[in-house]
């Protein structure tokens, strides 16, 4: 069996994030049989980022591997450490992947690094990856999160496979319009692209899925 | 009336760099005045998720300036919100502020913003310092550091119109090189690095700190 490790940085369970994350692991499990794909959701934890223990810095460490640090994070970071392909997927929130996300990336890459000469070693080398970005941002804003998405698949792509890019963009953010204040918003227009656009990011996601399930099993 | 002053450590060692330069700043405050009350908070000793989108701030009649999640932080929020000046520190994580940081970010300026009109609209504005303290060099930093933490920081801008940033860079990272796979002579040089720039590092902190005290006296 081969694994892929989808790590869910979304607070809500069924919104857009999950949808997308549903679809890839469909993709993936469409492949073979020989596929598993499991989804853990970072928010149902409650987690650290790193704590600077520097553990996996010592001379001689047994933390080269994974985080030592011991709570919630503990066992899907040494799941994913050791999967063959790993998906990170997130809302964007100010132009920037959530905090939750972030904290578990924190302690999944950090071990990784040398601080003698910088490279970064994974347990498993160089595994495929990929990010999963869900925006209420329309299309024509992309450009105002280009650079943070850049520079977290730089950081991602410096120890594994360089991440392949899925995005849902201009997504419906609640369920029903008319219980917020949220007139700045052109809800038609929204809605019209919802319906025009929706079923193709989630195929977007289905076939990346598939990509993936194909390379790991190469 | 009596002024407060808002540190907020979001550095998970006690004593080390970011609590040093923080505590400079607020020698800085105290400086030009003993009126100035300045409360430190560390947020690593606190439980508690980003944003959760549950968008209780974006009711219709009942929209909140302040995050409606009831937690740990809600309270801090609460104070921050109502503070005379606000200080965020916060090592760099892998080119970011720590996820920790980043968390409480997300809860505090999501509720300033508008999806009526698309405004960013703080419940008070007050003079805002960000101090990141980091392993890497300046040179290092000018890239994926500045990017990565900039779009954080414009939020403070749109919301504040003014907002400084104090960077101490090539920090001397552990109490004891000698237990750690660090570049042979990292101790060496680090060292060097630090007597020779880490005191006007804390002195850059003590003098924003009197610059912010004399503005709210002003």
């Amino acid at each position: 069996m081969k694994k892929i490790m989808i790590i869910d940085g979304s607070p809500r369970k069924n919104m857009n994030t999950a949808a997308m994350i549903e679809a890839f692991a469909n993709g993936a499990k469409s492949v073979s049989e020989e596929i598993e794909v499991k989804t853990v959701r970072v928010y149902d934890m409650n987690c650290k980022g790193c704590v600077s223990c520097l553990a996996c810095k010592l001379k001689n460490s047994k933390h080269l591997d994974v985080c030592a640090h011991k709570d919630d994070f503990a066992e899907p970071l040494r799941e994913t450490a050791y999967a063959d392909g790993i998906v990170f997927a997130s809302p964007m929130y100010f132009f920037q992947i959530t905090a939750q996300l972030r904290a578990f990336i924190e302690r999944l890459f950090f071990p990784w690094l040398s601080y003698n000469d910088y490279s970064s070693r994974p347990p498993k080398g160089r595994i495929p990856t990929a990010f999963i970005y869900t925006m209420n941002a329309p299309a024509e804003m992309l450009h105002l999160q280009e650079n943070n998405m850049n520079e977290n698949e730089m950081i991602i792509g410096n120890a594994l496979e360089k991440p392949e890019r899925i995005l849902a963009v201009n997504t419906l953010q609640v369920k029903d319009y008319s219980r917020y204040d949220m007139g700045g918003f052109n809800l038609a227009a929204k809605q019209q692209w919802h319906e025009e656009h929706w079923q193709e990011e989630i195929q977007k996601a289905f076939d990346a899925g598939k990509r993936m399930a194909e390379k790991i099993l190469l | 009336m009596s002024k407060k002053i808002m540190i907020i450590d979001g550095g998970p060692r006690k004593g080390m760099n970011t609590a040093q330069i923080l505590e400079a700043f607020a020698k800085g405050v105290a400086s030009v005045s003993e009126d100035i009350e300045v409360k430190t908070v560390r947020l690593y000793d606190m439980q508690y998720q980003g944003c959760m989108s549950c968008m209780a701030c974006k009711l219709k009649g009942k929209s909140s300036r302040i995050c409606k999640f009831k937690d740990e932080l809600l309270p801090l929020l609460e104070e921050i919100s109502n503070a005379d000046g606000l200080v965020m520190g916060s090592p760099i994580y892998m080119g970011d502020r720590t996820a920790k940081m980043q968390a409480m970010l997300e809860r505090l300026v999501f509720p300033w913003l508008s999806y009526a009109d698309g405004s960013i609209t703080a419940v008070k504005k007050m003079p805002t310092v960000f101090i990141y303290t980091m392993n890497a060099t300046e040179e290092q930093a000018s890239g994926l550091v500045r990017q990565q933490t900039g779009m954080g920081e414009q939020l403070f801008q749109w919301a504040f119109g003014d907002v400084e940033i104090i960077e101490a860079y090539n920090t001397y990272q552990v109490k004891n090189y000698d237990r750690y796979e660090f570049a042979p002579n990292q101790a060496e040089v680090k060292q060097a690095w630090k007597d020779a720039h880490w005191e006007q590092d804390l002195q850059k902190a003590f003098d924003a700190g009197r610059r912010m005290a004399e503005k709210i006296l002003g």
